[in-house]
């Protein structure tokens, strides 16, 4: 449970984050620390129901308190596609940046309002 | 601060609280075992996530490996645009360097191990793909440009990516020539326990892997090349 409401407390850090940052770079990060607290999210959910993992050994037949497989197989993925997207945004900063030369986001308002 | 940055914090923290307290009276969801049972007797895999993401929501996970690739030829395309570096400064530390091809050398052969029992214990196609990726990434910060293109033949690893995502769609295509629905296991249970079992699940682990290793690689070797070690 605490783990639950510590998840649901980054989420919220990491989008106060991408509100007030006004660097590009430092918003994309804040945006992966909301993606992990999501991450966390659905790990704990599956944590409620049991604290062993879903996976019968070949030894011991019979396992009580499995955690849920259900939220960690939708997450599992989510976590290499997550990094993916994190640098594939950062790109795109990059390229940005060289062609503005600022990260400030409301200098880059201007400039485009400006043309 | 002004009025309306405070306007914001209150609202995220009101919406914080709600969903904290929306959640306390959440029902404690348990799996019940003969369920569990019946899962791991259909797919054949004693682990029970690997047997939803790999065979129930296979679907889902073939589209996120499309997500992927498509990132990965996101970033070699845009940084494609930009020069590349004129002068490379590796690490050039001799402890650095042997520590960095000796974690190399352990990485590959636990992300081998990973997933080729990612159906048997924890592990998986993903997660054995960004070690090794972590892996090649320290070994390139030690060598120069020139050198890492000769040792790894960046053009050949860019061809095995394409070719891995073309069998991946082949593989869920094929069950429709037998007269099975497509995403259907076609081939054999086998034995559980065993490397040799669970039908297509070992396939599509060691698939996700060369996919996750030679993306993560591409990335990491695009940085290294147009954007410098440090």
């Amino acid at each position: 449970m605490v783990i639950l409401v510590c998840s649901i407390i980054v989420f919220f850090i990491g989008f106060l984050g991408t509100v007030f940052k006004k660097s590009l770079i430092l918003k994309m990060l804040s945006l992966g620390v909301m993606n992990t607290g999501v991450i966390t999210f659905f790990v704990s959910l599956s944590y409620r129901s049991g604290k062993m993992a879903p996976i019968i050994d070949n030894s011991s037949n019979f396992v009580e308190n499995i955690a849920d497989p259900v939220p960690q197989a939708v997450i599992i993925t989510s976590i290499v596609i997550g990094f993916a997207i994190l640098t594939f945004s950062l790109v795109y900063i990059m390229l940005l940046t060289v062609k503005q030369n600022t990260m400030d986001v409301k200098k880059i308002e201007e400039e485009i309002d400006e043309d | 601060m002004n009025f309306k940055n405070l306007i914001i914090v209150i609202l995220t923290f009101l919406t914080c609280l709600i969903t904290v307290f929306s959640l306390l009276d959440i029902p404690e969801f348990r799996i019940p075992f003969e369920e569990f049972k019946k899962i791991i007797e259909e797919t054949n895999s004693p682990n029970a996530v690997t047997a939803y993401y790999l065979n129930y929501r296979l679907y889902d996970t073939m589209f996120e490996v499309f997500v992927f690739t498509l990132s990965v030829y996101g970033v070699v395309f845009f940084l494609n645009s930009v020069p590349s570096l004129e002068k490379h400064t590796p690490f050039s530390d001799p402890v650095m360097t042997f520590y960095a091809r000796f974690a190399f050398a352990l990485s590959i052969l636990s992300a081998v191990y990973i997933a080729i029992v990612g159906h048997l214990s924890p592990g998986g196609g993903f997660v054995a793909g960004i070690v090794a990726g972590t892996g090649m990434m320290l070994v390139s910060l030690t060598k120069t440009i020139d050198e890492i293109e000769k040792s790894f033949k960046i053009s050949k690893i860019s061809n095995y990516e394409k070719i891995t995502l073309l069998v991946v769609v082949l593989i869920v295509i094929f069950p429709v020539l037998m007269g099975k629905k497509s995403f259907q296991n076609f081939l054999p249970l086998g034995e559980t326990g065993k490397i040799f079992s669970a039908g297509f699940i070992p396939l599509f682990d060691l698939l996700i892997f060369l996919k996750v290793m030679f993306g993560s690689w591409s990335i990491t070797f695009y940085f290294i090349k147009h954007r410098g070690v440090v």
